[in-house]
């Protein structure tokens, strides 16, 4: 065996016993704010039903943030539009997307960790988190695809 | 094992895998939309005669053919093989599940068949059976999600 002082591995002390691999430690310490940063898209609470379809349509995302001035009022995402509008959108025609949005949605912090965003939609069941800054104003969106680009980064 | 080796070694059948909701091409939009409403589900797999998956249908399709058709209801009384999802990608229930979000990544594909060895479906799996896979490393905060409570923001000195 050789000296500990010769052989101690520098970076050991960056490791918290509590988290057995790197992946695992990122994800708890890491904040929202540096996995979220995805172009977002807001629309106003009297926007038609139709012209969100067709944002979600056309920007090709699943999810859009109800907003009035940087305000979150709800989100609007192609599961609302699945279960509130897709076999009656002719006859919607005009309507306020406030009407089909999900209300009041859960959100996280930009401060919050990575694995809280996980938890929110592992829980509740929204795979799109809005994040809030510390004045509660929208400062982007956490999606699964942003998490799964955080893990795979891992293994490349 | 720690959660990176796990993605690695373990085989998708070990997420929370979701229900194949199988149609056939003829299906109509609408019956396949209340299929999804009722499975809770953004995904239906549409098969040929012989039972192979031969593409799918997702919310993605629906929004894109909803837009498209604001005044009538003419696509959603058709038929849902005329509108089956550019791309998709069907894996095997063994096959890891870091491959698994690779394909998903490379597709940009928020679902992915799992199919037996004659390709004929026999699950779906995708981006919320992982958050729940990786959600389950993080008990704390499932519990704080669970009790509707938040966490106590962790004061940094200086920030």
């Amino acid at each position: 065996m050789s000296t500990p002082e010769e052989f101690e591995d520098p970076l050991s002390n960056y490791e918290p016993p509590e988290y057995d691999d790197p992946l695992h430690q990122a994800l708890a310490e890491e904040t929202v704010a540096e996995i979220s940063g995805r172009p977002f898209l807001t629309i106003t609470p009297d926007t038609p039903i139709e012209r969100a379809v067709r944002t979600l349509a056309d920007a090709e995302i699943a999810c859009l943030l109800v907003a009035e001035d940087y305000e979150l009022k709800g989100v609007f995402s192609l599961r609302d539009m699945l279960d509130k509008v897709a076999d009656r959108l002719p006859e919607l025609k005009g309507r306020p997307v406030s009407e089909f949005m999900s209300a009041e949605p859960v959100y996280v912090q930009e401060s919050d960790s990575a694995s809280a965003a996980i938890s929110v939609m592992a829980v509740i069941g929204h795979r799109h988190v809005p994040v809030l800054d510390v004045n509660d104003k929208i400062a982007g969106i956490v999606s699964p695809q942003r998490v799964t680009r955080f893990l795979l980064d891992r293994f490349e | 094992m720690g959660l990176q080796q796990n993605l690695q070694n373990e085989p998708i059948k070990r997420l929370a895998l979701r229900d194949a909701l199988v149609v056939t091409p003829e299906t109509t939009v609408r019956d396949a939309i209340g299929l999804m409403r009722e499975k809770n589900l953004g995904c239906v797999i549409v098969v040929d005669p012989s039972g192979k998956a031969r593409g799918t249908f997702t919310e993605r399709e629906l929004a894109k053919l909803l837009a498209r058709d604001v005044e009538s209801s003419a696509s959603i009384d058709g038929p849902v093989g005329e509108h089956l999802s550019p791309e998709w990608a069907a894996t095997s229930i063994e096959s890891s599940i870091v491959d698994m979000v690779k394909l998903m990544r490379q597709h940009k594909l928020r679902f992915i068949v799992v199919v037996d060895s004659d390709g004929k479906p026999t699950a779906l799996t995708g981006q919320k059976g992982l958050m729940e896979y990786v959600a389950d490393y993080f008990p704390r905060e499932v519990m704080v999600q669970r009790v509707g409570l938040k966490a106590p923001t962790e004061q940094r000195e200086g920030a």
